[in-house]
């Protein structure tokens, strides 16, 4: 007999049932990569079992966090919360209480909600500072926050945990975000190995995949970007992520009907509003005015929504208000309020560029300045810097900017791409009048 | 870049200034939820369709395809009937291999205000497939849902049966959690189901010749979300930090009422040892093995576990140990109830039954007193060693019992374990496990020396009846048979495909 496993009110019942199931045929799964839905579900049935066990209920808001990796779903963000609350309830303390811990700082993180994360991921590691996970969450955190020594930190020290090949993914992006994109590249190509080999379908490896597209498109290699997206697609088909990366390349390479039926699919798994707003160039692109302005109100829509559900799309929508000349006021007020949870180079330049848009190019120096810091090879800060130093009419700087953007991705942005080309046009001929 | 502005945005804006901040949906407001459920008629398949929009795929519908969220509106009625139509070739729905083609006979639409004010949307059909010349005799209702394919919501499946039908199975229960998308759960074990796909086999009367007119539609009758949570609420986390020390005599009381508590707890291994010592007529000294190897086994199974956990919780997943350790104790007692029952059955150990079970009884003592002084006598001992060899309660049989009751580590014992583990004081927390096993045995070998007298009771008042000489071993060894099939049943339900 097993002590405890039979606790519960239900548990005989669920036990004939199970054993009718057997007697009926029905054949048992035991692969490797069980669905998360499943994963998800037998966690349950162990919390309903032990209403008591921290672990299990660790266990069950882990599956929770995957979950709404993979569905974009938030609320499984709220069930991974509570189950978390109430291991650490359970048990305060110990290994167990730091699982549960680093748990809350991801759900902390994945609603923006930085400082939080970081102090939670601190909290894990002063109960097991053995623990690798808080490392990482904490680095993540650390990374918005704009502390990147401090990130760069914690990765050596979840490197150090985890093995050298545990911190891969997080290390490629930040050397790519300092500038590095090579070191990056190669990174991050170890770790999808690593994932790839690990598991070869499913989110976790779909991610990776899709990074390593992202950084590859950063570097201007579209070809390069298009496969590491069918691969990811072939690991988690539907891939909402891979989806629009695979759009993006297709819109880059002039092919818009693609880009906007990849962009379409990927709305239709998670609408979120880069999608949305990038699906409306396409329509620009393609001349069909109506259905861009659709997509852009569909946008704005979104961003009001997320403002009455305290959700994450500042950013987003600061960029998007921006880039399309709407309601610039906001975008800076937008910009600004995101700037106070985190500084980390991103948001720097959505102010630098919501301020631009406002016609205040001279205070938009200084956080332009800020999100250059690092030397990120960046062909969208680049433009940006360019064309702010443009209206400052220092036009050998944002020659060299506008430049180097192009050179890094001739076709970084759908319609920015353009005006990039357009403005280094203008400077040239500017610069030709001028000694 | 020219300025776009869909009018549409300014009556958002108004709305949103006017509401003020409301309720989202409790799916997330990008959710699309849908609902079916499937009644096998005597004629016809019936399925009440429902399909809950969140704000955002509602401000879609209503951009992309003219819609204006207004009940009554113009509008609605046209874009319902489209809907309908268009969600009709989304389901699949096939009896004995065949599709049948889907008649929408009512529809329903309404508004609930989501977040803000913003409207939602609620839409019910209720589809009809008429199953015409398809055979009589069991036939298999295969059902699935294409529309929005990976969109995040609540995706739920009920199957029933009408007047003249019989169920033979169904993969989809026959009630549903979320009052037909009204009132969506929100308790931790109740998380979205995902389901898409259904299957039923089913029997069904074949009509008589006079055939009743068709039923008139039912009404579809939606009903708004109930409740309005918001995942969003973030309180702080309290995090106990208690004194590390404390006194260690009444720690490892506490440790070892705490085991005595939970073997107290229903279902604990209790019935097993009961059903094998009354089903085997076993003794006190039995029923004390019994309880000494449960402890050891649960002492290592804790350890055990508690290292695995601890220390290799990366390699090692507890929720592929899980199974495999219930699985293999719920076998082990499987088989060791289906031995003995076979044994019993056979006859075989029968004569030793009845030696050993005799030998109790005559001794001379008056029968008041017997078992007191039998349990005190020293002479117990070495009758009990005499039985070793060949009595039914073979100590092979008592030690694979007490491992297998003991090996599946109780969480609360874990915890026990955990916690001192995590206070860097490994040796206490290895005795406070010993404390806690012994606290569980104790209870167990109690529960097992008061079987053993009532299973002499019994004995003394129908001492030659077949029911104790017979039934009684033949039930107790079925019902252990069967308890070890259960257990291992359940530790396999999380494999059972869907």
């Amino acid at each position: 007999m097993t002590p405890c496993r039979a606790r519960s009110a239900g548990g005989a019942a669920r036990g004939l049932l199970a054993v009718a199931a057997l007697v009926g045929g029905v054949t048992i799964a035991w692969g490797q990569d069980r669905s998360t839905d499943q994963i998800v579900k037998f966690h349950q049935l162990r919390v309903a079992a032990d209403p008591d066990d921290p672990l299990a209920h660790n266990r069950l808001a882990a599956a929770y966090v995957q979950k709404a990796r993979e569905s974009g779903d938030l609320t499984y963000y709220g069930l991974a919360e509570t189950a978390a609350r109430r291991s650490v309830v359970l048990l305060p303390r110990g290994s167990s209480a730091a699982a549960a811990t680093t748990t809350l700082a991801v759900v902390h993180l994945a609603r923006h909600e930085f400082t939080e994360a970081l102090a939670r991921a601190r909290e894990a590691l002063d109960l097991n500072p053995v623990e690798a996970a808080p490392h990482a969450v904490a680095g993540d955190a650390l990374v918005e926050l704009g502390d990147y020594d401090a990130a760069a930190q914690a990765y050596a020290r979840l490197a150090g945990l985890n093995g050298p090949r545990g911190a891969d993914s997080r290390v490629a992006y930040l050397r790519f975000l300092q500038g590095d994109a090579t070191g990056a590249v190669s990174a991050m190509r170890r770790a999808v190995d690593v994932v790839g080999a690990a598991s070869p379908t499913g989110e976790p490896t779909a991610w990776t995949r899709a990074q390593l597209g992202d950084l590859l498109f950063q570097a201007g290699d579209l070809a390069g970007a298009d496969a590491a997206y069918r691969d990811a697609l072939a690991a988690a088909p539907g891939y909402h992520r891979a989806l629009a990366g695979a759009a993006r390349v297709h819109g880059a390479q002039g092919r818009y009907r693609d880009a906007a039926e990849r962009y379409q699919k990927a709305l239709a798994v998670i609408p979120l509003p880069e999608y949305a707003a990038a699906l409306g160039d396409v329509y620009t692109r393609m001349g069909r005015g109506p259905d861009a302005s659709r997509q852009y109100a569909l946008v704005e829509y979104i961003g009001r929504l997320s403002a009455l559900n305290k959700a994450v799309y500042n950013r987003e929508l600061a960029l998007f208000y921006a880039d399309h000349d709407l309601r610039l006021p906001e975008a800076l007020a937008l910009a600004r309020a995101e700037l106070q949870a985190r500084r980390d180079i991103y948001t720097q330049d959505v102010l630098a560029w919501a301020l631009y848009k406002n016609g205040r190019p001279r205070e938009a120096l200084e956080p332009m300045t800020q999100a250059l810091r690092l030397g990120t090879r960046d062909a969208r800060l680049l433009f940006h810097a360019g064309m702010i130093h443009r209206a400052l009419g220092d036009a050998d700087t944002a020659r060299d900017y506008l430049g180097r953007a192009l050179a890094l991705n001739a076709r970084f942005h759908l319609l920015h791409a353009d005006v990039a080309a357009r403005a280094l046009a203008d400077l040239g001929r500017a610069g030709v009048g001028r000694p | 870049m020219s300025a776009r502005r869909a009018p549409l945005l300014a009556l958002v804006g108004a709305v949103l200034l006017a509401a003020g901040s409301a309720d989202a949906h409790p799916l997330g407001n990008f959710s699309i939820s849908h609902y079916a459920a499937i009644e096998i008629q005597a004629d016809a398949i019936q399925i009440r369709y429902l399909i809950d929009m969140a704000e955002i795929p509602t401000f879609q519908e209503i951009q992309e395809r003219g819609l204006v969220a207004e009940a009554g509106h113009p509008s609605v009625a046209p874009w319902l009937a489209r809907t309908a139509e268009t969600l009709a070739r989304g389901l699949r729905v096939e009896v004995g291999g065949r599709r049948l083609p889907l008649t929408a006979t009512a529809r329903e639409i309404i508004f609930p205000p989501g977040a803000g004010g913003l409207p939602t949307l609620k839409l019910g059909v209720v589809y009809r497939a008429p199953l015409g010349d398809t055979p009589a005799g069991a036939l298999e209702l295969r059902y699935a849902d294409e529309n929005f394919g990976d969109r995040a919501g609540w995706k739920e499946i009920v199957v029933r049966a009408g007047a003249g039908v019989t169920l033979a199975s169904a993969t989809a229960p026959a009630t549903d959690r979320s009052g037909q998308l009204s009132d969506y759960p929100v308790d931790l074990i109740n998380s979205p189901p995902q389901d898409l796909a259904a299957r039923a086999t089913f029997s069904r009367e074949i009509a008589t010749t006079a055939t009743a007119p068709p039923a008139p539609a039912p009404p579809v009758d939606l009903q708004p979300n109930r409740q309005a949570s918001s995942p969003n609420a973030f309180a702080d986390l309290i995090v106990r930090r208690e004194p590390g020390a404390g006194i260690v005599v009444v720690a490892l009381l506490v440790a070892v009422a705490l085991g005595a508590f939970h073997a107290l707890e229903p279902g604990h291994g209790k019935t097993v040892v009961a059903a094998y010592l009354v089903g085997s007529r076993g003794t006190v000294r039995h029923a004390l093995i019994l309880g000494l190897v449960v402890t050891a086994s649960h002492t290592a199974g804790v350890y055990l576990l508690g290292g695995v956990t601890f220390y290799a919780s990366q390699h090692v997943v507890p929720e592929r140990l899980y199974p495999w350790l219930s699985l293999g104790s719920g076998l082990t007692i499987a088989v060791l109830g289906a031995v003995m029952f076979l044994r019993r059955f056979a006859g075989e150990g029968h004569g030793h039954d009845h030696d050993h079970h005799g030998h109790h009884h005559h001794h001379g003592h008056p029968p008041d007193h017997a078992h007191t002084h039998d349990r005190a006598h020293s002479h117990t001992d070495a009758h009990d060693g005499h039985d070793h060899g060949d009595a039914p309660v073979s100590l092979r049989a008592l030690v694979a019992l007490g491992v297998s009751g003991g090996i599946i580590p109780c969480p609360a014992a874990l915890v026990v374990l955990l916690s001192a583990l995590s206070m860097q004081r490994v040796g206490f927390g290895l005795v406070l496990i010993v404390a806690f096993s012994v606290g569980l045995a104790a209870v167990l070998v109690i529960i097992g020396v008061l079987m053993v007298y009532a299973g002499r009771l019994m004995a003394r008042f129908r001492e030659d009846g077949p029911w104790i000489s017979r039934w009684l071993p033949l039930t107790s060894s079925a019902v252990m048979t069967l308890l070890g099939l259960g257990i291992a049943g359940r530790a396999m339900v999380p494999w059972i495909p869907r």
